[in-house]
């Protein structure tokens, strides 16, 4: 053994670590022979005592004991905390669950008025407002110019007629179906995806839909059959972005 | 509570998380000594080393589900959590050369042993004062290991699980630790006939 395999050794010698009997004899003898190496372990085994005194010194030392009682003391309110964040978790849940079948409620009825409303709509429009005029006179409000009045009244006189299907409306919401009011429902969408390693669950927590255009090759990806012939052709999707701004689902349009 | 002393640390980890309190005083029981002592070792200050013993086990109350067991012990993870409020506690503190006279009274003090002589006991009190001292000027990321390796005696393995780093590396940064522990403790005289000595002297193959 040479002075630098000797370095590379005479901290294990000294800590007495686990090493190679072979190696521990050939270093024991060249300390022997070598007066600097000799010199370079006391040293080390010097260092080696200082430390294990100062170990030793150390070791009775721990926590103060009032830092025991403090711990429990907050384990405490952490543990009463925490059955009622379980108990808030499970009726969010329920709030949660509620909230959907609320908005699935609230989807129908818009689906539903939705369906209808153009329809009003395009009711209103076409109702005139003399109809309200006509009625105006039999109505208690007083109305500051009668001449007036009399003039747009006579001027609408052909539609005098109209007040009917305005007062069907607020009696019966559902409305003969026209085409003007099948315009926005023709859609036809998929359930919707969950993205990544979002679950089912996590698309109960709400976000918004941003419709967007993609490839129809877009939807093999997801399982859906493809017509290889309108492969380059783009498929309208909602996405339902997450509160957190990530992409959470996705459904097809058609 | 006898059997409770036989529950591995993973054990009453898992009980403590399911809200079992004497899971919590068993385990801290268990460690809170060694990350008492490796903060203290590591700072050289009881207000630090006692804050962050505090600040470990609250963590683990919090987020003790992060521990995973196929990475190391627990105790390895503790003493890396402690390890990272103590330099943090360092940074923050500008404690990185903590051997500021006004913090001689806080810092750790001598357990006088009267099995020894007095003059005995005078050695081995100085002795310890010079190896605290050399220890604390140390950098951290060498004092880190003195403190696992030499004083706590801990592995190789779990010091590298602990520092997050290789174990050679351990090795490495443990070798230039006691070279700088050496050269910190040799007396100043002693010092300047080394570096003389070193100039003089080629290395010797025998």
């Amino acid at each position: 053994m040479n002075c630098q395999r000797f370095e590379q050794v005479v901290s294990e010698l000294a800590r007495g670590q686990m090493m190679e009997a072979e190696a521990r004899t050939e270093a024991l003898a060249h300390s022997e022979e070598c007066e600097r190496c000799s010199a370079r372990l006391r040293d080390e085994e010097t260092l080696t005592r200082g430390l294990q005194l100062l170990a030793a010194d150390m070791e009775p030392l721990a926590a103060p004991a009032e830092m025991e009682l403090k711990l429990r003391e907050a384990f405490r309110e952490r543990r009463v905390v925490a059955p009622v964040a379980v108990g808030s978790s499970r009726s969010r849940y329920w709030l949660v669950a509620v909230a959907a079948v609320l908005l699935l409620a609230i989807s129908v009825g818009a689906f539903w008025l939705g369906s209808e409303a153009p329809q009003e709509r395009v009711v209103e429009k076409t109702a005139p407002k003399p109809a309200e005029v006509v009625n105006g006179p039999s109505e208690p409000a007083p109305k500051p110019e009668p001449k007036e009045v009399e003039y747009q009244a006579q001027d609408q006189t052909p539609k005098r007629q109209l007040p009917k299907p305005i007062r069907r409306n607020t009696g019966n919401r559902r409305a003969p179906e026209t085409p003007v009011a099948h315009h926005p429902t023709n859609e036809v969408a998929t359930d919707f995806v969950p993205l990544g390693d979002m679950n089912a669950m996590s698309l109960q927590d709400g976000g918004q839909i941003v419709r967007v255009k993609l490839r129809r090759s877009a939807l093999v990806k997801f399982g859906i059959p493809v017509n290889m012939e309108r492969y380059n052709e783009n498929v309208n999707a909602d996405v339902l972005i997450g509160v957190d701004g990530l992409a959470r689902a996705i459904r097809f349009v058609q | 509570m006898t059997h409770r002393n036989e529950l591995s640390d993973n054990d009453l980890l898992r009980q403590m998380l399911a809200g079992d309190e004497d899971a919590l005083a068993q385990l801290y029981r268990r460690r809170q000594a060694s990350i008492y002592r490796f903060a203290l070792q590591m700072s050289g200050s009881k207000s630090i080393a006692e804050d962050v013993t505090q600040e470990v086990f609250l963590f683990l109350m919090r987020q003790g589900h992060v521990f995973d067991a196929a990475r190391g012990a627990l105790s390895s993870f503790l003493l890396g959590v402690a390890r990272n409020h103590v330099l943090r506690r360092l940074r923050v503190e500008h404690l990185l050369s903590p051997l500021a006279d006004d913090n001689e009274d806080e810092g750790i003090g001598f357990q006088v042993s009267s099995e020894l002589c007095p003059l005995e006991d005078l050695t081995r009190a100085e002795t310890i004062e010079n190896v605290r001292k050399a220890l604390l000027s140390l950098p951290p990321k060498y004092r880190e290991v003195v403190v696992l390796c030499e004083l706590q005696d801990v592995s190789y393995v779990e010091t590298a699980e602990i520092l997050g780093c290789a174990i050679g590396t351990v090795r490495s940064r443990l070798h230039r630790a006691r070279a700088l522990l050496l050269i910190k403790l040799r007396p100043a005289e002693s010092v300047e006939d080394a570096n003389s000595a070193s100039v003089k002297s080629a290395r010797c193959f025998a």
